[in-house]
C-alpha cells in the first residue's frame, strides 16, 4: 500500500500527477505520451496499478491523489531508516554526514526542527 | 512424420559428436579469444540446421545415418551407429524384440517410432509454449519503459540490463542504475549488437526447441551462452582499454542476478557466472599471434572432421544399393561368403560376396540388394572360382524374414556361425558341393525314359521353384529338362510359368510317363499332364490346355501379363519421366523410370481373363530410397503382383509380401506403379512434360472400374 516501492519511472509518473492534480485522465495520458513516450493503454495500466495501491484515485476520468507526495515519501523514508538503521535517526544522520558534511543552512534547519519538536512535547 | 523424426534424431546424434569435439577444443583453448569458441558453436549450429551434408574421407563422424530410415520397414531392424560395440549391444535386442512377425501387418518398430515422434512433438510444443509465455511477460514489462538515447530504454522493475528484439533490437537498462555503471553496461550491450548475438542466441534456442531430447545440446547451449558473454566482455575491454577493467568488473558485480534466465530472448547483462566473468575480465590480455593461429587451426580442424559425413566404402566389388553384384567377377582372394536364405521350405536363394572377416559390416541395405541365385546357378558360380570348400563360408541370412532360419544374426562378429546353424550349414553345403544331382534341390523329380520316342532314353528332370522373391505360393517356374546321357547340353528345355505345385514325373498304369501336379485350390486337387513334343519343344498339356504359360528358358526374372485383347507389340524401351504421388495425385518427388520390354512370352488364362506374358526390367533413377531400390534391384517380382496391361485391368496381389504393380495404358505412353497396395504411387509417362496429377487421375479411374476380382 503506502510502502510500495516505486521505480524511477513510476515516480516520474506519480510526480506528474502530484504536480498537476486534479488532472483529467486524457490530459494525463497526453502528457505521458509527450514526456515518457507511453501509449495510452500503458498510462492507464500504470494508473490503475497505483490506484490499486491506494496512492491515487480515478473518479470518472479525473485523477487525484489519495496520499500527498510528502506523506508518501515520508513513509518511504521511515521504512528506509527502519530497515537500514533499525529505526535510529542518529545512526542515519551519522551515516549521512559521514560522506558529506552538513551545510550551515542544513544545520540551522535541523536545529529549528529539534526546537519545534521539543516545544511540541 | 516418422521419417522427419528419424531424420531429426539422426541429425542430433551426428551433431552430438561435434558438440563433444567443441567441448574438448574449448578446454584446450582456454587462453584463446572466446569469439573463436563461439564460432565453433556456430559449426554445431550448421550441423543441426543443414539436413544434407557433404561427404569427406576426413570425417570423424562414426555414422551418417545411425538409425536408418528403412528401419521401420526392415524385417530385422538394426542400427548402424558406426561403433561396433554399440551395434552389438543394441541390435540383438531390437532385432529380436522389434522384428515383425511373419505375415504381420504392423511392424513394431514403426509403432515405437510413431510414439517417439509424438513425444518429440509434444516436447517441442512445451518448449515453444514456455518461450512464448516468458516472452510475453517481458514484453508486458517493457511497455512502461521510456526511451533514453537512440535505441536505449530505461525500465522499472527489471533486475538486469538486457536486449530485446531481433530485427530492431533495443537495449533495456534498469531505471535505478547508476551512471557510472550505465556507461559500461551500454558498451557491453552494444558489443552484443555489433556481434549480432541478438540473432545467434535466439537461433540457438530455436534449435534447442527442436532437439530438446538431446542432453548434450542443452549443455552446448549453456556453454554457448557463457561463451557469448565472455566474448562480449573481451570485446568491451579491448575497446575501452585495460585501465577500465576494475570499473567494468564493478558494473558486472552491481548488476549480477542470482537467478538464471534461460529464456531465449534477452541477452541479460548479469546472467551467468559473474565470478567467472570478473576473473576473465581482470585476467584479459590481448591474445598473441600464435594463440590465435592455434585456435583458428583447431576451428578449421573441427569443421573438416565433423561437418562432413563419412563416405561409403566404394570398393567396386562391394555391392552398392543401386548396382547388382556380378557374381562371376568377385575378388575371391580371401575366399567367398555365400549368403543363403530360405524362401519356402527347401527353396533356397543364394548370394555371394567377397569374404570379409566381419561379415556383419555389410550394411543391411547392401545385403538386401543381393540378387538371389538358385542352387544350380550358385553351384555354377562357385565352380567358376578356383576355391576349396574351406575358403567358401556359408552364412544363413534372413532376407527377408524366414521362419526356416532361427534368429536374425546367425553368425558371430568374426564369422563363426552359431552352433544351432552348424547342421543347417552342413545341409546347405551338401547342396552346393555334392556331386549327386538328386540331392541338389529336393524340389525336383527325375526319371530316365524316352521322351521323344527316338529309341534312346533321356535323363529327364522336372524342377519347380517359386520366383525368387516370393514368400508364399503363387506362380512358379516349372522347368522340364531332358538330356541324353553323355551329352553336354540338354536336348530339350522347356520353361513354364504356372501355378501348379509339387510336380513329379510318374509312370502311369498305361506305361506312359506323365507329369503329376497339384494345384493351389482349396482343397488341393491333383492333375496329370501329358508330355508331348511339338515343333521340337516339349509341351506339358492336359486336354489341350498347357500347364502354364510357355516362356523362354533364360532370364526369367520378371514377368508381366497383358489381358486380351491387346494391341501391344510388347517390345521396346520406354524411358519415362515419373513422379511419386500421394493418394490424391499430389506430386511428392520427381524421378525417371525405364521400362525395358525384352521378350514376349506365351499366353495364360487367369481368373477368366487371358494374358500375354512379357518380360521386362524396371529401373528407377533419381530416387535414393533403399527400400524401393531393394525391391527393384532384387529384380524379382512375384508374378502375382507384376502386371503390365495393354488395355487396363487389375488383379490385386494375393499375398502380403512387398509387391509392385504396374499398370500401363494401351498406347504404352503412361504408366501407374503401385507399391505394396496403396502404400506408394508413381506415375510415369513417355511425355516429359506430362502432368502427374492428371495421369494419375485418369489411370486410377480406369482401374477402379475393373476392380472386380472375386
Amino acid at each position: 500500500m503506502q510502502d510500495y516501492q516505486m521505480g524511477v519511472i513510476e515516480s516520474r509518473f506519480a510526480d506528474l500527477i502530484w504536480e498537476n492534480e486534479p488532472i483529467s485522465s486524457t490530459e494525463l495520458s497526453r502528457r505521458c505520451e509527450e514526456l515518457l513516450s507511453w501509449k495510452k493503454s500503458t498510462t492507464y495500466t500504470v494508473l490503475k496499478r497505483l490506484c490499486e495501491k491506494g496512492i491515487f484515485q480515478n473518479n470518472k476520468g479525473t485523477v487525484t491523489s489519495v496520499i500527498s507526495r510528502q506523506e508518501f515519501y515520508a513513509v518511504q523514508s521511515e521504512k528506509f531508516v527502519e530497515e537500514t538503521f533499525h529505526g535510529s535517526l542518529p545512526a542515519f544522520l551519522t551515516a549521512f554526514t559521514a560522506r558529506k558534511s552538513l551545510t550551515p543552512e542544513e544545520v540551522e534547519t535541523l536545529r529549528r526542527m529539534v526546537a519545534e519538536y521539543e516545544e511540541g512535547r | 512424420m516418422e521419417a522427419v523424426f528419424l531424420k531429426v534424431l539422426n541429425m542430433s546424434i551426428t551433431a552430438s559428436w561435434i558438440v563433444l569435439a567443441v567441448m574438448a577444443a574449448r578446454l584446450l583453448l582456454k587462453k584463446a579469444p572466446k569469439w573463436i569458441t563461439v564460432l565453433m558453436w556456430g559449426l554445431v549450429g550448421i550441423r543441426l540446421v543443414c539436413p544434407i551434408s557433404l561427404e569427406s574421407a576426413f570425417s570423424l563422424i562414426p555414422s551418417a545415418e545411425p538409425v536408418p530410415s528403412s528401419i521401420i520397414y526392415a524385417n530385422t531392424p538394426v542400427i548402424h551407429s558406426g561403433i561396433s560395440q554399440v551395434n552389438d549391444l543394441v541390435n540383438p535386442i531390437i532385432s529380436e524384440s522389434l522384428a515383425p512377425a511373419v505375415g504381420a501387418h504392423v511392424n513394431p518398430m514403426q509403432t515405437v517410432t510413431f510414439i517417439a515422434s509424438i513425444i518429440w512433438l509434444v516436447g517441442m510444443a512445451g518448449m515453444l509454449l514456455y518461450t512464448a509465455v516468458s516472452y510475453l511477460r517481458i514484453r508486458r514489462n517493457v511497455r512502461e519503459a521510456i526511451p533514453s538515447q537512440e535505441n536505449i530504454w530505461l525500465c522499472d522493475h527489471v533486475d538486469t540490463p538486457f536486449i530485446l528484439g531481433v530485427l530492431r533490437p533495443r537495449i533495456f537498462l534498469p531505471s535505478a542504475m547508476g551512471e557510472q555503471d550505465q556507461k559500461f553496461v551500454i558498451a557491453h550491450e552494444q558489443a552484443h549488437l555489433k556481434r549480432h548475438d541478438h540473432f545467434w542466441k535466439p537461433l540457438g534456442f530455436v534449435l534447442l526447441t527442436i532437439y530438446w531430447f538431446n542432453p548434450l545440446l542443452w549443455i552446448a547451449y549453456i556453454l554457448l551462452c557463457r561463451d557469448i558473454e565472455l566474448a562480449c566482455d573481451e570485446k568491451v575491454i579491448r575497446e575501452l582499454g585495460a585501465e577500465n577493467k576494475a570499473s567494468y568488473s564493478n558494473a558486472l558485480i552491481n548488476c549480477s542476478v542470482p537467478r538464471k534466465m534461460l529464456a531465449a530472448c534477452p541477452l541479460a547483462f548479469g546472467e551467468g557466472s559473474v565470478k567467472g566473468r570478473v576473473k576473465s575480465v581482470l585476467n584479459y590480455k590481448k591474445p598473441g599471434f600464435w594463440i590465435i593461429l592455434v585456435a583458428v587451426i583447431s576451428c578449421v580442424a573441427v569443421a573438416v572432421c565433423f561437418l562432413p559425413n563419412p563416405t561409403h566404402a566404394s570398393d567396386p566389388d562391394t555391392p552398392t544399393v543401386s548396382q547388382p553384384v556380378n557374381y562371376y567377377t568377385l575378388d575371391a582372394s580371401n575366399g567367398l561368403d555365400v549368403y543363403v536364405w530360405e524362401m519356402a521350405e527347401h527353396s533356397y536363394s543364394f548370394g555371394v560376396l567377397p569374404h570379409s572377416e566381419t561379415p556383419r559390416h555389410w550394411l543391411s541395405s547392401e545385403l538386401m540388394s543381393l540378387r538371389g541365385a538358385d542352387v544350380n546357378e550358385m553351384r555354377q558360380i562357385l565352380a567358376s572360382y578356383d576355391l576349396g570348400e574351406k575358403d567358401i563360408h556359408i552364412i544363413p541370412w534372413q532376407n527377408p524374414y524366414s521362419s526356416y532360419i532361427a534368429g536374425p544374426w546367425i553368425v558371430g562378429e568374426d564369422g563363426t556361425p552359431a552352433e544351432a546353424m552348424e547342421e543347417y550349414i552342413l545341409s546347405v553345403k551338401e547342396l552346393l558341393f555334392s556331386d549327386d544331382p538328386s540331392i541338389s534341390d529336393p524340389a525336383n523329380s527325375f526319371m530316365v525314359f524316352d521322351v521323344d520316342g527316338d529309341g534312346k532314353e533321356e535323363l529327364c528332370t522336372l524342377t519347380f521353384s517359386p520366383p525368387k522373391s516370393s514368400l508364399t505360393s503363387g506362380m512358379q517356374i516349372i522347368r522340364f529338362c531332358a538330356t541324353e546321357p553323355g551329352a553336354e547340353q540338354p536336348k530339350y528345355v522347356s520353361v513354364y510359368w504356372g501355378d501348379y505345385y509339387y510336380l513329379s514325373l510318374v509312370k502311369c498304369e498305361d506305361g506312359v510317363v506323365r507329369v503329376m501336379a497339384i494345384d493351389q485350390e482349396t482343397p488341393r486337387r491333383t492333375h496329370m499332364f501329358d508330355i508331348s513334343i511339338t515343333d521340337g519343344v516339349v509341351r506339358l498339356t492336359k486336354k489341350g490346355q498347357e500347364i502354364g504359360a510357355y516362356i523362354q528358358p533364360e532370364n526369367h526374372d520378371m514377368f508381366i501379363y497383358t489381358p486380351k485383347p491387346s494391341d501391344a507389340d510388347g517390345e521396346g524401351v520406354f524411358t519415362m519421366s515419373a513422379a511419386e504421388v500421394d493418394a490424391n495425385g499430389v506430386v511428392l518427388k520427381r524421378c525417371e523410370i525405364t521400362l525395358e520390354i525384352t521378350k514376349k512370352g506365351g499366353k495364360i488364362s487367369r481368373s477368366g481373363m487371358e494374358f500375354t506374358i512379357f518380360e521386362c526390367a524396371v529401373s528407377f533413377s533419381g530416387i535414393n530410397d533403399p527400400f524401393l531400390t531393394h525391391l527393384l534391384t532384387c529384380s524379382h517380382f512375384d508374378i502375382d503382383t507384376a502386371w503390365l496391361f495393354g488395355g487396363l485391368g487389375y488383379i490385386p496381389a494375393k499375398n502380403d509380401s512387398d509387391s509392385i504393380v504396374l499398370y500401363m495404358d494401351g498406347e504404352q505412353k503412361n504408366c501407374l506403379i503401385e507399391i505394396n497396395q496403396n502404400d506408394r504411387f508413381f506415375v510415369a509417362s513417355t511425355d516429359p512434360d506430362f502432368d502427374p496429377a492428371a495421369v494419375y487421375k485418369s489411370l486410377s479411374e480406369k482401374l477402379s472400374d475393373r476392380l472386380t476380382y472375386s
